[in-house]
């Protein structure tokens, strides 16, 4: 038999080996001395770092609490939430991918920082990021759909850093000049559709996080890319995310999911008969100043599939502190950049043919506008173009 | 010794169908028994970390709150305490990382109350308290999964539930506390110096 691995030994100390496996350990440490004088290494380091650990045992004088006080305390002070829709799920619907793009972070770097808090508000916060213009990336999210533990790592990342700062429930509104009040700003429509409008003003949401370079560095290697690796300088730094009140406005029969920004009908057989329109101000994203974009927008988009060279050459031409990455996903069979409102935008075709045939997105005015409808290119564009 | 003080970690498991079976009343229950079976551990860990019992009721307070707003699709948790431990050790961690500095001004007004003591009592407080500010102080400087691991492992976790909580295989456990207690007394020893017996 070789020798016993350093797990093996440790295993063994914690009594962590049962039947065979402890019997032929305990054989193999009779007749070895090198592994005899090994385990009693890894015991002694691990009784002097657990003599060091139970400094920190208490006696507890103060858990006296009984658990269904805290409880029913607990319970008055946030059961209001109980109906309102997971905060996630919400920020990871369609309606806000864009959002986790902005600027220069890229998908999984964004997810990863985007959100919470911790240390009060008087934080390095020098430099604000705003949403000019759109460039957008194909993104393979296969290979991450599939990583399971990529996603426990995510979420618990997500769970324990994100920070709700603000989060307004959205509401109804009658007319053009109400959601126009409500959202606070002037919300354009259309022109040539004869189904009345239907506005619906999403709530401001306001998020902050504080950056775990080491975390970010695990999910980094879990994705497959150990090779990317995170800036030291980051560790411990603050971004906060601020998605002021946009407004929905929707024309025709529009399925519920669309209603939440999902640009597909599900399972409907039905046509799709529903123009969507989202206009949103710009999120905005404060970084510390001294954050180098340019180095974490490169290691963003070759985690999105870029190589190392494409990154560069993009990174080189992009202004990330004005740029909406805009992740094109597989179910996004082409897309193109149009003139569109007087401004560069993108179009996309969507491969599912039971959605929507196109989605035009383009910033103007600080405002971002998505639109998507049963028309093809030619009618998205014509439409966006007669926007008031 | 620490493992002896606290008892074992749940073994119950509460599958994440059970969270979110329909109807709000199943769910309200749900939470209540995971509320009630491990509150007072979560706070137990915290206050370990974290030292202060008030900051550590705090930070457990917000544990549940998660969960309570628990964002990400139910298959997600297949484990809820282990959650609820990982979470408590990664906020314990985050706030012995980001307040060090707080702390010691916490640590020097504790030593400033304990001068009232008997002197004998006041000296073995006032070396206790060094000790943990120490430990502490170490603790937020190394990686937080080797933290976290050292933290779960001297509360009693057996080897499944460290792999099951920190989502590593179960054959590395061994390995990752051997490393995670040689950068601990690396990081001690270049902190403080070989003394005692370390």
């Amino acid at each position: 038999m070789n020798c016993l691995s350093e797990n093996m030994l440790r295993a063994y100390h914690d009594g962590e080996l049962i039947g065979a496996e402890r019997g032929e350990t305990e054989i193999h440490l009779s007749t070895c001395a090198r592994c005899r004088q090994q385990l009693g290494k890894v015991s002694e380091m691990a009784a002097r770092v657990q003599r060091r650990l139970s400094s920190l045992d208490t006696s507890d004088s103060g858990a006296s609490l009984d658990p269904q006080v805290v409880l029913t305390r607990f319970q008055a002070q946030h059961g209001d939430h109980e109906e309102r829709t997971p905060i996630l799920v919400r920020l990871l619907a369609p309606r806000w991918r864009p959002v986790w793009a902005v600027g220069a972070l890229g998908a999984i770097l964004l997810v990863s920082l985007a959100f919470p808090l911790g240390r009060g508000l008087a934080q390095r916060i020098l430099a604000t990021l705003r949403v000019e213009r759109v460039q957008p990336v194909r993104f393979d999210t296969s290979s991450l759909d599939e990583n399971r533990p990529l996603q426990r790592m995510l979420s618990q990342l997500i769970s324990d850093k994100v920070v709700v700062l603000t989060d307004e429930k959205s509401q109804k509104a009658a007319t053009l000049p109400e959601a126009s009040r409500l959202a606070g700003f002037q919300v354009r429509v259309p022109h040539g559709l004869t189904d009345a409008p239907q506005f619906t003003v999403e709530g401001q949401l306001a998020l902050r996080t504080t950056i775990d370079r080491a975390r970010l560095q695990e999910i980094l290697d879990q994705s497959g890319r150990p090779d990317l690796l995170l800036p030291a300088t980051i560790d411990g730094e603050t971004v906060s995310f601020d998605v002021p009140r946009g407004v929905q406005v929707q024309y025709g029969e529009c399925p519920k999911r669309v209603n939440q920004g999902e640009a597909q009908a599900g399972n409907s057989e039905q046509t799709f008969n529903c123009t969507f329109l989202l206009e949103v101000p710009s999120p905005i994203v404060d970084v510390p100043a001294d954050l180098n974009l340019e180095q974490l927008a490169e290691i963003g988009l070759q985690l999105a599939g870029m190589s190392a060279v494409q990154a560069r050459e993009l990174c080189q031409t992009v202004d990330w502190k004005s740029t909406l990455v805009l992740l094109i996903p597989p179910s996004v069979r082409s897309y193109e950049t149009v003139t569109v409102d007087g401004v560069q935008g993108t179009l996309m075709i969507p491969a599912n043919r039971r959605g929507p045939r196109s989605v035009v997105i383009w910033v103007k005015g600080g405002i971002i506008y998505w639109l998507a409808g049963p028309g093809g290119s030619s009618d998205a564009i014509a439409l966006a173009n007669s926007l008031d | 010794m620490l493992q002896n003080v606290i008892e074992k970690a749940p073994t119950q498991k509460l599958k994440a169908s059970q969270c979110n079976v329909a109807g709000k009343n199943s769910r309200h229950e749900h939470f209540e028994q995971v509320f009630l079976a491990n509150y007072a551990r979560v706070l137990s860990v915290l206050r370990r970390i974290v030292g202060d019992h008030a900051r550590a009721e705090d930070l457990a307070n917000e544990v549940f709150l998660k969960l309570y707003r628990q964002p990400m699709p139910s298959r997600a948790i297949d484990n809820v305490p282990g959650w609820l431990y990982r979470t408590a050790t990664n906020l314990g961690i985050d706030a012995l990382r980001s307040s060090a500095r707080r702390y010691r001004y916490e640590e020097a007004a504790a030593r400033a109350e304990i001068k009232a003591s008997t002197a004998e009592s006041a000296l073995e407080q006032s070396l206790k308290l060094e000790q943990q500010e120490r430990v502490r102080t170490v603790l937020a400087d190394l990686k937080p999964v080797q933290a976290q691991l050292l933290l779960l492992r001297a509360s009693g976790h057996s080897y499944k539930e460290l792999a099951e909580m920190l989502d590593l295989e179960i054959g590395t456990v061994g390995t990752r506390l051997v490393r995670a207690e040689a950068a601990f007394e690396e990081r001690y020893i270049e902190l403080y110096g070989r003394e005692e017996e370390l």
